[in-house]
């Protein structure tokens, strides 16, 4: 998503660094992440 | 009866395309990334003429870029009149891209906004995964992937550099 084409978006879910990453419009996370915090941080959400 | 705006782009061999957004240094670079391309990967563009400033360059983009490689064609849609087609890979914000690989499979990979700056980069690393099959997920990654009984929406939210 590119934030700063879509600013109702951005808006919505906080944008306010890259790259930020929301799951199922709830959870989020900001900045590169590593796979396995990746990973843990998608169960987390939907769990 | 909508007609279905298709704009299939195959490689120009003879002919020296003008490439006005990719360089040629980049082109070679890129070319030679795309040796590696074993499968075909199909682009599907959404655009529109009103209200989106970034449509032309996108489309001009991933012309360019599928010029690049044989493997690679691209399909533009227009999103206020293709509404099978939008229906079909649920479009909602344009420009939009969707990478399918050859046999028209959807990965639920999508660009929105113009792949610029690092997304370019991006958008040939997802080519190249589609295309070969293979990604740079651990194992453990995999497996736990394939273990998942529902949905997950990842949206990822960048600027251009």
């Amino acid at each position: 998503m590119e934030a700063s084409e879509f600013p109702e978006l951005s808006e919505r879910f906080d944008v306010y660094g890259v790259p930020k990453t929301v799951i199922n419009d709830v959870g989020s996370m900001e900045g590169a992440i590593p796979e396995n915090t990746f990973m843990e941080k998608i169960l987390q959400t939907i769990n | 009866m909508p007609v279905r705006g298709v704009f299939a782009y195959a490689r120009q061999s003879e002919v020296e395309v003008l490439h006005v957004l990719i360089g040629k240094k980049d082109q070679e670079s890129i070319q030679s990334h795309f040796q590696a391309l074993t499968g075909k990967v199909r682009m599907v563009l959404f655009e529109a003429a009103m209200d989106c400033p970034y449509c032309s360059q996108t489309k001009e983009l991933v012309t360019e870029l599928a010029d690049l490689s044989p493997q690679i064609d691209v399909e533009v849609y227009n999103y206020h009149t293709d509404d099978a087609a939008v229906r079909k890979y649920g479009i909602t914000k344009i420009p939009a891209i969707v990478l399918l690989d050859g046999n028209e499979k959807d990965y639920g990979i999508r660009f929105y906004g113009i792949p610029s700056g690092y997304e370019f980069s991006t958008l040939i690393e997802d080519i190249m995964m589609i295309s070969t099959g293979k990604t740079s997920l651990t194992e453990k990654t995999i497996e736990t992937l394939k273990s998942l009984k529902e949905k997950v929406h990842l949206q990822v939210f960048v600027t251009p550099t």
